[in-house]
């Protein structure tokens, strides 16, 4: 049964980084404007003989994280001269979100896009990171040479 | 810097700035001043700043420039010569938020009439202030009848109402 008097609850709000600290990661300089997060994975289904799903498995679960940015710097010269596209299927590594899940090292999945309008700019893409730490390391790991 | 978000105010101090310097000799007011507003005269004032992004110290402010004329016939004075004066006048003060750079055309990005306004608050120490974005908005006119009666009474209002991206830091 609730309390006769509601008194409030800690709740999930923003974009939440650990308290001090400022949502980084590499190669982008900027501020984050938003974070959606989706936990993806494969669903084999295997069918009865009247064709009812009776079991399925799945595979290869993972995480996508859409991120978009404010570019930013110490100028407006600096905040243009920090707009690069990153390495595809490049490591980036996230960090100081208070969701761990969220920090760590994640793979660039293309579609980074820029959009210059009337306001300020927008740098958005997407990048993602496997729930098997042994996998992702491997996945996140650039071979060089 | 413990006074860097007053940034209203220093943005009605930049444009302040920018009019008296763009226009020798006119009489031109920050809103937030207690002086006597008599006409003609034009009053610069920063009406609302929105953080955005939220807690980045970049404000999106809506500012207004006011250029307010008499409309009262003087004494011997042609029935044209009220509306002919503020035509100038109104006209001097818009024209200043739509100068080109050197070139052709006004930049699209806004940064040009930034610029310019940084310059003039510079010059006349408006600081901690950065203006990095500038655009008209709208125009609009009206008329006051209420303006400073022992100003001479009712007066036109001409207004620029204006977009404008500033941040309290110097040389951003």
């Amino acid at each position: 049964m609730g309390s006769d008097v509601q008194v409030g609850k800690g709740i999930l709000f923003g974009i939440n980084p650990k308290t001090g600290q400022k949502i980084e990661i590499d190669g982008v300089a900027g501020i984050l404007d938003s974070a959606k997060v989706m936990h993806k994975f494969e669903v084999d289904s295997i069918k009865d003989e009247s064709n009812f799903t009776a079991a399925q498995i799945a595979t290869d679960p993972h995480l996508e994280l859409d991120l978009v940015w404010t570019p930013s710097g110490e100028s407006r010269q600096a905040a243009a001269d920090g707009v690069v596209f990153l390495l595809p299927l490049g490591k980036v590594e996230l960090k100081n979100f208070k969701i761990d899940s969220l920090n760590g090292k994640w793979s660039y999945q293309g579609d980074m896009a820029l959009e210059l309008n009337k306001k300020q700019a927008k740098l958005q893409f997407k990048i993602k990171k496997w729930d098997d730490p042994d996998q992702n390391d491997a996945l996140t790991t650039v071979i060089e040479g | 810097m413990a006074a860097a978000h007053r940034i209203l105010s220093l943005n009605d101090q930049a444009l302040v700035a920018y009019v008296s310097r763009g226009i020798a000799g006119a009489n031109v007011k920050p809103g937030k001043s207690s002086d006597d507003k008599a006409v003609p005269i034009v009053i610069c004032w920063s009406e609302r700043g929105s953080e955005d992004p939220p807690q980045s110290g970049i404000y999106t402010i809506t500012a207004h420039v006011q250029v307010r004329t008499l409309a009262a016939l003087d004494l011997n004075q042609d029935s044209k010569e009220p509306k002919d004066k503020s035509d100038q006048l109104v006209a001097s003060v818009f024209d200043l938020f739509h100068q080109a750079n050197d070139v052709a055309f006004v930049d699209t990005s806004g940064e040009d009439l930034a610029n310019f306004i940084n310059a003039a608050a510079s010059g006349a120490g408006v600081s901690p202030y950065t203006c990095q974005y500038a655009r008209v908005l709208a125009v609009t006119a009206g008329y006051d009848d209420q303006h400073g009666r022992m100003m001479k009474g009712s007066c036109w209002v001409d207004s620029l109402e204006l977009e404008m991206v500033v941040a309290p830091a110097d040389g951003l």
